[in-house]
């Protein structure tokens, strides 16, 4: 037996189901433009969102407005921070313009340095280590950056549309997703693309590595189609897939064996990629849910979307 | 980034009488609502779908070369004239994190910048700061861009919707009304796109829609906003002075064409003598040469007893079997890798139609037994219909343009753009025919399905413009054959009487006969609407129609221009000549010269108008330019036929082995030894249902002379039979 409780424009709402325990108690709804992405501060005590007002930081769980910061650009899409947690990168730009990133410290939220050689927004940034950063943006480039000296050291190229979603493996190998349709896999030290992964028939929206495939390195990428695609994608393996009811537009593991995928009806699905079953869907946004993040404890997520709508939700283990 | 100030400049609410001249820049006005009540459209929230979407349909950004291609341009893609405006909605607010919208600066909204170029744009600078389309635009981002639709678009009205200039060069204010589900009204002339279909007669002005002929003759401007568009007629008379009034009128037929040649003042040519009316009539009805009767035979010609006789004869049965077979497609093919149609396929559903052709079977009653039929084709007939095109979808294409005449093939991807087939329409049909197994037997599959592009879902089976069937029906064929016969559709009659229209006229009164929509208006629809009444009120009886038309005096006009309507080509002021069908020429021709064609193993003296089933092999069809009848064989002909076809005429075997044959018709008359000049009258009476005239007479007597070696005489008549059945009085009907 589980329940569900979240507050939105003062209204309570209580669902049941047999399936996973969820419990969300706090919700956000600043009634302003679409919130592109979320992450947790690496202490989990902070909830940071990016949206046109710029980038704001809450408390956790509370989701208390703590402090604004001011970025250098109008159209913030991804944050990332680095594996050590001293940095937060965060992309964006001016649409059709320039893409950016502009790196802050934290916790000071102080600008350090802001890097700039895309022609449209920056959609996905990727740590390599505490000195590399991967920056892949709607203009098909996908940049490697040392920034330390503030400089691009490496490009991928060969999408063939906006790249918009990036990460690297634990043997260093970088994979990217578009809206070509296409995840590409790319040897880190000469660039040179390894191999290219066609199942997906709409734009990739999203990309999650998942945390605990020592072995064998395991990716999710979330499509237009529909699909959540788990690969190897360093032998070009597709393992399995599952089609949703709706387009799911950001995805994160919650462990090994479950993801969270925000969806364009606004809906929480919880999935078993062991199985690739829904086990959940959760109604949480109205409009479309572009975000979802997993807390360090593994069992809190944020949810976020149109409208600036923010929701919390806890898993809890069925009794 | 540049700041733009807005100048939301007061805008004139309420309705201005329409004066005839417009002003320099179509107005916005407000709201009225079902009791005259006025709002001004600025005090209302703006409407993505009544506002925003029209804006860009008018500013071309959802056209096909544009955003609204299959692929949208530049990350961008928008439905086809905003057929779909929710998707619309999402890609512009929601797609890439709203990246396109500004809501905290809304004048730095990418969907602003974008088209006043502020940003590099591919397609320029299509709006201006300040202007109607940048406040609008800019207004609904601040208001928070919501999908609104405060209410649903019902229809437009247009005024005029029929312009009759006095004279080329004048021009007319446009003037478009939406009118919504709640009853009200709203002049919606500045958000409608006005295209001229043909922009060198109509010089439209969109920003103060106005339109200005060029040119005499009949003009069409199609006036779109939203999902509606609605043809706007354009008449400017020719400079004639006609008096039509002592102009046979027969029956409705030539009351409606007159009228129109009076509008546009045309002249009529005058009708045809009993001669070229039998060799018309004949060719028509029965695609048989008619016999030559002598003058003191066959005048006066009583033209009523001749359709009569025509219309219950077996030829006229086997020629519109073979109308109706091309348009049923109907021809073998054996394809292990495709849908296989059995030569006993083909025989049985030619043999059917010829028997429901000689028996007088209604078309209602036709059309039916073929969307129905089940059953194994090599037997019975009708279910050939299911194996004549590879797959469901295919099927719908197929059935809309046999049966409505309606071309639904733009909605497999998208709403159609130019008519209202949706989506929903086309893969709601489809899902009808996608319950079939597509093999030698035609039987109802429970687990066939059409997944509908949009939703990836099954489709749900729909009748065209109508409702969905409920969930649990399963052959919904019955369903779309009621809704089709029934006597209220708009489109079964019409597309039939159309084609039996053409199929005398040389011009169907919708052209192409297989693309009617709204914005392909008919050149007569009131005569097009009583032409399908009639065929209605007689038992859906394809002889009594034809029957109507080919006793009209507007069938027996002239071919031969008169002066004032040379240019004429679609109002029937004279008749269009009408090149022969590759079978009735071939026939023809062969009758001519007395011998007889090869088709495939058939019989010695089988007609190529005989012929059951389409693809049995014949050179001589294909050099004559036969439809091979894997798609619609209703493309208009050239009038000149293809290349290859005129050098196989010239110097081919078709007819070079053929005229001075042993046995034919020329080499017996020569044997017979008959003079030439007999011999000449001889095949004008047979090829052209005509003696020579006296000047004919002269110069083909100056190229005979008895003196010369027998041979060579023989050389010249066979050059003269060449002549005879190469010429355009004999290859066409008129």
């Amino acid at each position: 037996m589980i329940k569900r409780i979240h507050w939105w424009l003062g209204f309570a709402m209580i669902a049941t189901s047999t399936m996973l325990p969820v419990l969300g108690d706090s919700t956000r709804s600043t009634e302003g433009p679409p919130i592109t992405d979320i992450a947790f501060s690496p202490d989990g005590k902070s909830l940071l969102q990016c949206s046109q007002k710029g980038l704001q930081i809450f408390s956790w769980p509370d989701l208390k407005p703590q402090q604004t910061v001011s970025v250098s650009f109008a159209n913030l899409q991804c944050l990332q921070f680095s594996p050590d947690g001293k940095l937060l990168a965060v992309g964006g730009g001016n649409p059709s313009e320039e893409g950016l990133v502009e790196i802050f410290s934290w916790p000071e939220c102080s600008s350090q340095i802001e890097l700039s050689n895309h022609d449209d927004s920056v959609l996905s940034i990727a740590w390599r280590s505490n000195q590399y950063l991967i920056s892949a943006g709607l203009d098909r480039l996908v940049t490697e950056w040392d920034v330390e000296t503030k400089k691009p050291i490496k490009t991928y190229r060969g999408h063939s549309r906006g790249v918009s979603a990036a990460c690297i493996l634990n043997n260093g190998e970088t994979v990217t997703a578009g809206h070509d349709q296409s995840v590409r896999v790319w040897d880190s030290r000469s660039g040179e693309l390894i191999r290219s992964l066609n199942q997906h028939t709409q734009p990739v929206n999203s990309m999650a590595v998942c945390p605990l495939s020592l072995e064998m390195p395991m990716v999710a990428t979330a499509a237009g189609d529909r699909t959540i695609r788990f690969w190897q994608p360093t032998i070009g393996r597709m393992m399995r897939y599952i089609r949703l009811e709706s387009e799911p537009l950001d995805i994160a593991w919650t462990s090994d064996s479950l993801l969270v995928a925000s969806c364009v009806d606004g809906k929480l699905r919880l999935v078993d990629t062991q199985n690739v079953k829904v086990l959940q869907t959760i109604p949480m946004i109205k409009g479309w849910a572009y975000a979802v993040a997993v807390h360090p404890n593994n069992q809190d997520i944020a949810i976020a979307g149109s409208e600036g709508q923010l929701f919390r939700v806890t898993l809890e283990k069925s009794k | 980034m540049k700041t733009v100030l807005l100048n939301f400049a007061a805008v004139v609410v309420g309705f201005s009488l329409f004066t005839g001249r417009a002003p320099t820049e179509a107005p916005v006005f407000g709201i009225v609502d079902k009791n005259g009540t006025t709002t001004s459209h600025l005090d209302e929230p703006v409407d993505f779908k009544n506002d925003l979407i029209p804006m860009f349909t008018k500013l071309g950004c959802n056209a096909g070369k544009c955003h609204g291609s299959a692929i949208g341009r530049g990350d961008f893609k928008l439905s086809l004239y905003g057929g779909t405006p929710k998707a619309d909605y999402d890609e512009i607010v929601r797609r890439f994190g709203g990246r396109r919208l500004n809501l905290v600066d809304p004048e730095a909204s990418l969907l602003f910048l974008k088209p006043a170029e502020y940003v590099g744009h591919g397609g320029g600078t299509i709006i201006h700061d300040g202007d109607q389309n940048a406040r609008l635009l800019i207004k609904w981002i601040k208001q928070g861009a919501n999908y609104l639709e405060q209410r649903q678009l019902k229809s437009i009205s247009v005024a005029p919707q029929r312009f009759v200039a006095a004279k080329a060069g004048d021009e007319t204010s446009l003037r478009v009304v939406a009118h919504y589900d709640d009853g009200s009204t709203r002049d919606v002339t500045r958000l409608t796109q006005f295209v001229a279909d043909d922009p060198s007669a109509v010089m439209v002005d969109s920003k103060s829609a106005t339109a200005q002929t060029t040119r005499p003759g009949r003009h069409i401007v199609i006036a779109r906003y939203s999902t509606e568009v609605i043809p706007i007629e354009l008449i400017v008379p020719a400079n004639n002075i006609v008096d039509l009034s002592g102009e046979l009128r027969t029956n409705f037929i030539d009351s409606e064409i007159l009228k129109s040649l009076s509008d546009l003042r045309l002249p009529a040519s005058p009708q045809v003598g009993d001669s070229t009316f039998m060799r018309r009539i004949a060719l028509d009805l029965t695609g048989r040469l008619p016999e030559y009767l002598a003058p003191p035979n066959r005048l006066p010609l009583n033209r009523e007893a001749v359709v009569d006789d025509l219309l219950v004869s077996d030829q006229f049965v086997d020629f519109f079997t073979l109308k109706f077979a091309k348009l049923l497609r109907i021809q073998s093919k054996i394809d292990k890798n495709r849908v296989t149609t059995t030569p006993q396929a083909a025989l049985a559903f030619h043999d059917w139609l010829a028997r429901q052709l000689r028996n007088g079977v209604g078309y209602d009653q036709i059309a039916r037994e073929i969307i129905t039929a089940s059953g194994d084709s090599s037997t019975y007939g009708p279910a050939t219909f299911y194996t004549a095109v590879e797959d469901a979808r295919l099927q719908t294409e197929f059935a809309t343009e046999v049966f409505m005449g309606s071309r639904m093939k733009c909605a497999n991807c998208h709403n159609h753009p130019l008519d209202k087939w949706t989506q929903d329409d086309f893969h709601g049909l489809t899902a009808m025919f996608s319950k079939l197994t597509r093999s030698q037997v035609i039987r109802f599959n429970p687990l066939g399905k059409n997944i509908h592009p949009n939703t990836g879902e099954a489709a749900l089976m729909k009748i065209p413009g109508g409702d969905f069937l409920p969930k649990d029906t399963k052959d919904g064929r019955s369903d779309f054959a009621d809704w089709l016969t029934d006597r209220e559709n708009p489109y079964f009659a019409k597309a039939i009487v159309n084609r039996l229209w053409k199929s005398l006229m040389g011009r169907g009164l919708v052209e192409p006969v297989d693309d009617f929509r709204s914005t392909n208006p008919a050149t007569h629809p009131a005569l097009l609407n009583q032409l399908a009444k009639d065929f209605i009120e007689h038992g859906y009886d394809i002889r009594h129609t034809l029957k109507v038309i080919a006793l009209s005096s507007t069938y027996s006009r002239s071919v031969t221009p008169v002066a004032g309507n040379e240019a004429d080509v679609r109002f029937y002021s004279h008749l269009v000549k009408k090149p022969l069908e590759p079978e009735v020429l071939a026939d023809a021709i062969s009758d001519v010269l007395g011998v007889e064609g090869q088709y495939g193993d058939e019989a010695p003296g089988t007609r190529a108008v005989e012929l059951r089933d389409g693809s049995i092999l014949s050179d001589a069809l294909d050099i004559l330019g036969r439809c091979d009848r894997t798609n619609s064989c209703e493309g208009a002909p050239s009038p000149t036929g293809p290349l290859a076809q005129k050098l196989h005429l010239f110097n081919g075997t078709l007819l070079n082995d053929r005229v001075g044959a042993p046995g034919s018709r020329l080499d017996k008359q020569i044997r017979a030894g008959k003079k030439p000049l007999e011999i000449v009258r001889e095949f004008y009476e047979v090829a052209l249902n005509r003696q020579p005239n006296d000047q004919e007479v002269d110069f083909l007597l100056s190229l005979f002379d008895d003196r010369r070696p027998a041979a060579l005489q023989r050389e010249t008549l066979e050059d003269f039979v060449w002549g005879i059945v190469t010429c355009q009085e004999f290859v066409t009907n008129h």
